[in-house]
């Protein structure tokens, strides 16, 4: 699979990744977006826009406002549905030399259980299923499936039951403890937890005395969030077995070395996407230099090591 | 698309707080429309940490240089109009739709609110390369300092009209004001089409045919006023939009508007839009 890099192959399930740096969902869309700016082959994965059973139009715009080194979005899952994606999305991921990760959303249990099986014979290398994305009205008590240890379990449950694939579930930081939800997720058999997700967050105009976004609150990401995403890749690293990939905030090499001392298996790159298309390209240069500098065999030795 | 390190060749305030840019690109033999724009990095750090859209005002002799017109409105304008003559600006582009011209139009009639002119231009200078072509362009203002290109399009031949909010230059009002006159005065007489229809109310108003077509690029009241005028003379009109940008290249769908037709992203789908397909009524 594309240029070997010495040291930089991680496993994840059943999957083994070229490299631990991946494209976090909703940052790099459907892959085919960035084509004429990144070299995609040479990606750790692609996490796609998380899909929905059926289309989404998603949120009222301005759907985003930048805050002080961060942004807030309230996109609102807008997506054209499972079948778009099968007929018209997987067709240019299917080729490339990367692995493919399917984000899946519902409303209910029940839909997760039924994307998750017009995925088995797909060709995508693993789910994530995004059960913390802010921005959609859900039932139940907690306001996302995510703020509830039973409904996350549930939905792993479910997903686990209907595929064979690789499952990562995606936590949001909204929470009172990560590592409850980090549990849960184990217990009903992820094979990897992924986090974090958006923080909620808002701001407003003064002039107008209305909020920047339509939608009231958005979901905060970029360097901002780096900090908690840290903390709670420490303290699920402590609470769970299973692998963790880290997100939140990560722009250069640096950060992203952080996330693995504090337990990442992998990370996955968001909003610099935006900022600098290459970043994920020169985070995985960044990593090799620095394993090479440090003489390590493997990126592998290095999670998990925070001294304290 | 490409990103890319642009050397600034020129950057140098034309009135208060506007400022042009010329941008050497590269040897990137770049295929570059009219309406198109760069998504530019203005700073290094992460305040701002988006990129800002900027259009491409003008394009050079040699495609690889490019003029961007722009107005300081807060830190990332404020950071680029700092930029001095031989560093380096990272830029992502050419991005967007760009206008398109149907074939067979021969009278063209710009509207342009403010910065509005500065993506217009681009389309002047390229209309202007081919003959018999009438060029119309409307220049709307707050203030006679905030009349820009007023030479450079009759430079290229284009026949200028001024307004100002203020009346300190041009007729006094709004761009808009001014668009019906010159709608039916001037080019009814040019125009191979237009005929004369006796309107509900007893008024006579011209109709014209596919080959006038409007252009404009401005605030938003502007542009759903000119969506008005273009319905009511059943005139072709594009408009440049603008909407928050994160990536610029369609995957974020951060930059929507709302058409007929759904959500449509500006960055991708746009910044140039047909005015019929804008969905007004639910801004
Ligand atoms: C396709 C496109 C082409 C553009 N072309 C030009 C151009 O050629 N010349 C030019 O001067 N400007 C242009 N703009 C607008 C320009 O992008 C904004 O003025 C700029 O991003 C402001 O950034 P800032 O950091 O200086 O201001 P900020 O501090 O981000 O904002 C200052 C003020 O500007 C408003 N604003 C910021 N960005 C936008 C936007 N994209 N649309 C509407 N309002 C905004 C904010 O609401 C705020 O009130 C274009 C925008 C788009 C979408
Ligand atoms: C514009 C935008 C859209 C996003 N859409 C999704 C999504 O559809 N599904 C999802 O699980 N996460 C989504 N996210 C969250 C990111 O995948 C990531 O978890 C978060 O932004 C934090 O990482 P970052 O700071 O590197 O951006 C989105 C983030 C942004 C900025
Ligand atoms: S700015 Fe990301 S889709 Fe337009």
């Amino acid at each position: 699979m594309g240029k070997r890099l010495n040291g930089l192959a991680v496993r994840i399930g059943r999957l083994k990744f070229i490299n631990p740096v991946m494209a976090a969902s909703g940052t790099f869309g459907y892959g085919q977006e960035y084509k004429e700016l990144v070299r995609i082959d040479g990606l750790g994965a692609i996490v796609t826009k998380s899909i929905t059973l059926k289309p989404l139009k998603g949120n009222a715009p301005p759907r985003i406002w930048e805050s002080t080194a961060g942004m807030l979005n309230a996109i609102g899952l807008q997506n054209d549905g499972i079948e778009d994606f099968l007929a018209n999305r997987l067709p240019f991921l299917k080729d490339l030399n990367t692995r493919i990760i399917a984000s899946i959303a519902g409303k209910c249990r029940q839909e997760y259980k039924e994307l998750a099986k017009r995925l088995e014979s797909a060709p995508v290398d693993a789910i994530e299923i995004n059960i913390s994305c802010p921005n959609v009205e859900h039932h139940g008590s907690a306001r996302l499936f995510a703020q509830d240890a039973k409904e996350t379990a549930g939905i792993v449950r479910a997903v686990r039951k209907a595929t064979k694939k690789t499952v990562i579930t995606k936590l949001s930081p909204n929470v009172t403890d990560i590592t409850e939800i980090a549990k849960a997720a184990e217990g009903a058999g992820t094979d990897a937890i992924s986090l974090i997700n958006t923080l909620i967050g808002m701001d407003v105009d003064i002039t107008t005395q209305r909020p920047r976004l339509a939608n009231i609150t958005g979901g905060l990401s970029g360097p901002a969030i780096k900090p908690v995403a840290l903390r709670m890749t420490w303290e699920v690293y402590q609470a769970v077995k299973i692998p963790i990939i880290g997100i939140g905030g990560i722009m250069s090499t640096e950060d992203a070395l952080a996330f693995f001392l504090c337990g990442a298996r992998a990370i996955q790159v968001g909003t610099a996407n935006f900022v600098n298309p290459q970043t994920i390209t020169s985070i995985i240069d960044g990593i090799s230099n620095y394993l090479k500098k440090n003489r390590l065999k493997s990126i592998q030795e290095l999670t998990g090591r925070l001294k304290i | 698309m490409k990103q890319v390190k642009a050397e600034i060749l020129l950057n140098k305030e034309i009135a208060d707080s506007h400022f042009k840019m010329v941008l050497d690109l590269g040897k990137l033999n770049l295929f570059i429309k009219p309406g198109q724009f760069l998504h530019i990095k203005a700073g290094s750090a992460y305040d701002p940490l988006l990129r800002r859209p900027i259009s491409i005002h003008r394009i050079g002799s040699n495609p690889n240089i490019v003029e961007l017109l722009y107005k300081i409105e807060g830190k990332g304008t404020q950071l680029m109009s700092r930029r001095s003559k031989g560093t380096y600006l990272d830029i992502i582009g050419p991005l967007g739709n760009g206008f398109k011209v149907p074939k067979g139009q021969s009278n063209f009639i710009l509207v342009a609110g403010g910065m509005g002119i500065a993506p217009l231009m681009a389309l002047a200078d390229n209309l202007a390369r081919f003959r018999k072509r009438i060029i119309t362009v409307i220049l709307g203002a707050r203030t006679k300092d905030f009349i820009i290109c007023k030479k450079e399009l009759r430079d290229i031949g284009a026949k200028v009209i001024v307004v100002t909010e203020d009346g300190s230059e041009g007729e006094k009002g709004l761009a808009t004001d001014v668009l019906e006159s010159i709608i039916e005065q001037f080019d009814l007489r040019k125009s191979a089409t237009a005929l004369k229809k006796k309107h509900a109310k007893g008024i006579t108003i011209a109709e014209y045919g596919p080959e006038v077509g409007l252009y404009a690029c401005g605030p938003l009241g502007m542009l759903k006023a000119i969506a008005v005028i273009a319905k009511y003379y059943t005139m072709q009109a594009q408009a440049s939009f603008e909407e928050r940008m994160g990536c610029g290249v369609g995957a974020c769908l951060g930059c929507v508007i709302q058409t007929k037709a759904g959500y449509k992203r500006v960055c991708k789908d746009g910044p140039v839009f047909d005015l019929e397909e804008i969905a007004w009524e639910r801004d």
